[in-house]
């Protein structure tokens, strides 16, 4: 969420606002658009090793609780994990 | 007569349709239902390529969609024609024109065949160690050389004259494969009540029963057991039937690709047809039924013409009537091959021997086959072959070694044993497992809803199959809640149950050999090619595939990759799963472009934008641009006139009379609501309150670090309603920037949004007689300097029809654009432009448009901005509210970078010689005698010859540049150095008076 008090926060607090992301190996909250459709913006919970969609919920509403490990530990490879040993 | 070697009476073609067909120039008559191979083995033909690096004589391999040898040209006309084909997919149409590909000047003789003797020279990564000395001779002698070896078929040189369609489709259960599996799953999923889509590559349902004509379903032979369940499928009403059609890819959430061959079997297609139909399916759930693939084995020579996998020559004589050969050998680490040897031998066929690498085959075939009187030399092996284009004899000895024995035959089947298909499950994100015992890899764990049955899951055995598919079927069409009462039983006889298999190379190939074993046989690696790779220090899958080009080719390994991994496995003595597959990747098989694009072509790639001015533009000889997808008017010469000479005469014309203009494509956006001024500030660097009803601001956005993003002149037309303009170019971005804001961070706003681009057409009237040309059409505004002043905006009426006027300027000069819903707009411009012709005013186009502007320090963002430049930079800090306590990019512009020294800022650069024209995108330096690497102070954003001004004019972005006005500075330039002066942006009227007249 954008700080509503943003004219006011510190060089690292913008930096981490505008440039730094998470780019976790499953669990990820992210704002997504229906361009080809209504054009509504909306937010969705999605597992980036499998592109699964979990959850979608709307714009401005919270995060929605969910349990991090059932994501992370589904039984979907990356593609490095499936060429094996790299060594 | 279609063929000497069709067995009357065998296969399940009808003798009385026949189609003709030619290869490499010769005709042949093959029966409807052939496929290309079965036609040409029908007529004796087995050579029918030579392979890729050392041009090999190849035949037939295989009878389905895994061939790696028999690819060929095929051809309807001098368009319609695709090179890389598999002869045993195509099917035969009467006049298909078949030619032979990578050989020169015949197949028999193949001056390439040299190769073959070079071959020490040719091993697996040659290329890696050759072709670097001397470096001058790689664009004159080894690029052309390579290029022209490179590939096998040669590219068709005409357009594509067929169309291609696209279709999507939901549905409940998708089944991808119409065997055994797939027709009982379909089968039960269709009775529980869902909706189902059952699609099989081939031209007719049956998978495996086009081969194994031992098979019984419920006391019908198996064959027209799958016919009927097909018929029985169509008939109903939720289910879908495909053949031809094959799922090439599988994508997240049940999104699955087919690709449906339409008419490439027909003779006469017409022109209604697509060619191929793309069908793009999102299934509640999938069934995949890919069933499994034959493995060849690997044994020195195993690739002369005439060896093939032991199931295709069983579905050339049980599907098609064709006997492969007339003094067959085999040589087979399974059972399965014992079958084919049956069939042939009761087709009449002389089998000379069954070799069989175990010690102990399954006890059921060697029963069958002493019983049929056929010689089986188990625990022996094939250690070589003879025959030049056609195999003439095998090499047969113990295992271990041993005296060896000689057997003419003039076909070889092989087979070491089945590899499931999981190419699909892999794609779908799944976890394979490995099957030690059965040396293979299985669907492991699932990510999608989807289950494997048959024997792509593993399952051996008839029965079993079928009563997994009849599970599988109810369970998933339930799963997505249908409840039809429907209940298939079905149940399945077969001659044997199979024992066997291998994998890797088989005796005579091994680690202390250095015969040509082929593992990968379109791309021509051996076993030892393999051991090379490991040997040269590539010790991981990927590695040793890339070096190798093992599994790369068209057939992506389908025969070849379980092959190459045991040999590799066997050197880096590791177990396999250890070793580890490469991806699965889509397409399964090859898809044609044109079904991919479908219709994405010509104009419909990349559509044009046209305004509704276009036409007369047109007609008034305008050249046009493009901007994005827009056609602009760029310039309008007269006869004779070169574009320098249009260009100059426009811009004197415009400032000394007047010029009509179409702006149309610049963005629109209506702005409305209670919070609209509320919305614009948040948006906009400008403060908005302050404008009233009636007039206009020019204002500038940022993104949120601070950089400028896009600018337009903004109206206000009420206390709640504004008309927002953007750059053509941002439009789309601007809308979706706004948007992202409104819904996302400012969604308590009462403001609405609405695109209005193509709604209203704009003709802009610019110049010194711009009010006198457009007064006698304005009704209800008061067009006087003092009641309508620069910057205004008002609503009436224009040539009778509802017009939005704005006075503004992007000339300089005093000018209007004339907003009139777009429907209206060519005859409006025609009534203005008949007025504003016989008062000395000309049409101009974008060059002009740019020079004038320039002419008068107006930038253009996206041209004189890069996305790194800020406000200031553009001299525009004058545009950003000081007293809004927030707007998007207010923090991004107090980074410390955005306001430190030194910064590179808009200036206006004019030329020592005012008659050279600089470059836009040329390099500034202050010394021109600085050694390379130059310091760059920055670039020429904007240059012209400006007519009216009498010289070159430019901007440029210079660091520190405003510091710097009076200054000299240098573009160094490939043939000279050009000396500029750096000076104010504003180059003609420069107190700007005109603009007020």
């Amino acid at each position: 969420m954008r700080p509503s008090d943003i004219s006011a926060i510190s060089d690292e607090a913008f930096e981490e606002f505008f440039f730094l992301r998470d780019n976790p190996k499953g669990l990820i909250f992210e704002r997504w658009r229906h361009m080809h459709g209504c054009g509504r913006f909306f937010n969705a919970a999605r597992d980036t090793v499998s592109d699964k969609f979990l959850q979608t919920y709307k714009a401005g509403e919270p995060k929605p609780d969910i349990d991090a490990t059932v994501v992370t530990n589904a039984p979907v490879e990356t593609y490095e994990a499936t060429e094996g040993d790299a060594r | 007569m279609s063929g000497a070697n069709r067995i009357p009476g065998a296969g399940r073609l009808t003798p009385a349709k026949t189609a003709r067909f030619t290869f490499d120039g010769k005709t042949y008559t093959a029966l409807e239902g052939d496929t290309a191979a079965s036609a040409l083995l029908a007529n004796g033909v087995h050579l029918v390529g030579r392979s890729f690096k050392y041009h090999r004589p190849r035949g037939i391999l295989s009878s389905g969609a895994e061939e790696p040898n028999a690819l060929l040209d095929i051809s309807r006309d001098s368009a319609r024609r695709q090179p890389n084909v598999r002869a045993s997919v195509q099917e035969v149409f009467d006049g298909m024109k078949v030619q032979s590909q990578n050989r020169w000047p015949s197949l028999s003789f193949d001056i390439g065949g040299i190769n073959n003797l070079l071959s020490p020279f040719l091993a697996a990564g040659f290329y890696y160690k050759t072709f670097m000395w001397p470096r001058a001779a790689w664009a004159r002698v080894y690029e052309p050389m390579i290029r022209r070896a490179a590939g096998l078929g040669t590219s068709p040189t005409e357009a594509d004259p067929d169309h291609y369609a696209s279709r999507f489709a939901h549905c409940d259960v998708l089944v991808v494969g119409g065997g055994i599996a797939g027709l009982s799953a379909a089968l039960a999923a269709a009775e529980a009540g869902a909706k189902v889509m059952l699609c099989d590559e081939q031209a007719t349902a049956g998978g495996a029963l086009h081969f194994d004509a031992s098979v019984r379903i419920d006391g019908v032979d198996g064959y027209d057991w799958a016919q009927c369940v097909v018929a029985r499928l169509k008939a109903m009403p939720n289910v879908e039937v495909l053949t031809r059609t094959t799922a090439f890819g599988y994508y997240n959430h049940n999104f699955v690709a087919l690709a449906e061959r339409v008419t490439d079997h027909m003779a006469h297609p017409g022109k209604k047809l697509p060619r191929e139909r793309l069908i793009q399916v999102r299934a509640k759930r999938v069934i995949l039924a890919t069933g499994a693939i034959e493995r060849h084995m690997v044994f020195p020579n195993n690739d002369r013409p005439g060896i093939m996998l032991a199931s295709a020559a069983r579905e050339y004589l049980n599907h098609y009537g064709v006997a492969v050969g007339a003094r067959i050998g085999v040589y087979t680490a399974h059972d399965s091959a014992y079958e084919a040897a049956f069939d042939l031998k009761k087709a009449g066929v002389s089998v000379a021997a069954i070799v069989d690498c175990r010690t102990r085959p399954g006890e059921a075939v060697l029963a069958e086959a002493r019983r049929l009187g056929i010689e089986v030399l188990a625990g022996h092996a094939v250690i070589d072959t003879s025959g030049k284009l056609r195999v003439s004899s095998m090499t047969v000895a113990r295992n271990g070694g041993g005296a060896n024995r000689k057997i003419a035959i003039d076909a070889l089947l092989m087979s070491a044993g089945w590899t499931p298909s999981v190419h699909m499950f892999s794609q779908s994100r799944g976890k394979l497992r490995f099957d030690a015992e059965g040396q293979r890899f299985l669907p492991g764990t699932y990510a999608q809803d989807c289950l494997s049955i048959g024997a792509c899951n593993g399952t051996d055995g008839l029965q079993q199959t079928i009563e997994e598919a009849l599970a599988a079927g109810e369970l998933m069409a339930r799963a997505t809640g249908a409840n039809g009462e429907g209940k298939i039983l079905l149940s399945g006889e077969q001659a044997f149950e199979w024992t066997g298999g291998m994998v890797g190379a088989a005796e005579g190939a091994g680690p202390d050999t250095s015969a040509k074993a082929f593992v990968d046989f379109q791309h021509d690696v051996c076993a030892k090619d393999i051991r090379l790779a490991v040997r040269e220090g590539m010790h991981s899958i990927e590695h040793i595939k890339r070096f190798t080009t093992n599994g790369m080719a068209s057939d992506q390994g389908k025969l070849s990759n379980m092959h190459g991994l045991a040999i590799a496995a066997e050197v880096l003595d590791r177990d396999i799963p250890q070793v580890g597959l490469t991806t699965f990747r889509a397409p399964y098989t090859p898809v044609t472009y044109g079904t991919l694009v479908g219709h994405s072509r010509g104009d419909h790639f990349d559509p044009a934008r046209k305004t509704p001015m276009h036409g007369w533009e047109e007609a008034h000889g305008a050249i046009f641009e493009d901007v994005g997808n827009w056609k602009r008017a760029w310039f309008y010469p007269r006869a004779g006139e070169t574009m320098h000479q249009a260009v100059n005469r426009e811009c004197r014309t415009v400032r000394e009379v007047a010029g009509i203009f179409d702006a149309s494509t610049l963005g629109k956006i209506e702005v409305v609501g209670p919070d609209a001024a509320e919305f614009l500030n948040l948006i906009y660097t400008n403060a908005w309150d302050t404008l009233k009803p009636g007039r206009c601001r020019y204002g500038i956005m940022l993104r949120e670090d601070g950089f400028v993003y896009d600018d337009g002149v903004v109206g206000r037309l009420a206390e709640d309603r504004f008309h927002v303009t953007t750059t053509t170019g941002g439009a789309p971005r601007v809308m979706h920037h706004m948007e992202d804001y409104l819904q996302t961070e400012f969604p308590h706003l009462k403001v609405w949004l609405t695109s209005t681009t193509e709604q209203w057409a704009v003709i802009a009237v610019q110049g010194p007689k711009a009010r006198e040309i457009i007064e006698p059409f304005v009704e209800g505004i008061d067009l006087s300097n003092a009641a309508f002043p620069h910057m205004s905006v008002a609503e009436g009426k224009f040539c009778g029809v509802p017009t939005r006027l704005f006075r503004m300027s992007f000339t300089g000069d005093l000018g209007y654009e004339i907003n009139v819903p777009a429907d209206y707009a060519k005859s409006v411009l025609e009534q203005v432009w008949a007025r504003a012709e016989t008062l000395g005013a000309c049409a101009y186009g974008t060059e002009t448009m740019h020079i004038l502007r320039a002419e008068k320090g107006y930038i253009i963002v996206g041209q004189d901005t890069d996305g790194t430049v800020t406000p200031d930079d553009a001299g525009l800090n004058w545009a950003v509210s000081k007293k809004k306590t927030d707007f998007v990019g207010i923090r991004g512009l107090k980074r410390p970078d955005l306001v430190k020294q030194g910064r590179k800022q808009l200036v206006g650069l004019i030329t020592k010689d005012p008659t050279i024209v600089l470059e836009e995108g040329a390099q500034i330096v202050a010394d021109p005698n600085e050694p390379k690497p130059m310091t760059m102070l920055g670039h020429v954003t904007s240059a012209y010859w400006s007519e009216n001004c009498g010289r070159s004019i430019a901007f440029a972005l210079v660091a520190g540049g405003r510091e710097r006005m009076g200054k000299t500075l240098y573009v160094p330039m490939p043939d000279k150095t050009i000396t500029v002066e750096v000076t104010d942006m504003v180059f003609f009227d420069k107190e700007g008076g005109r603009i007020h007249g």
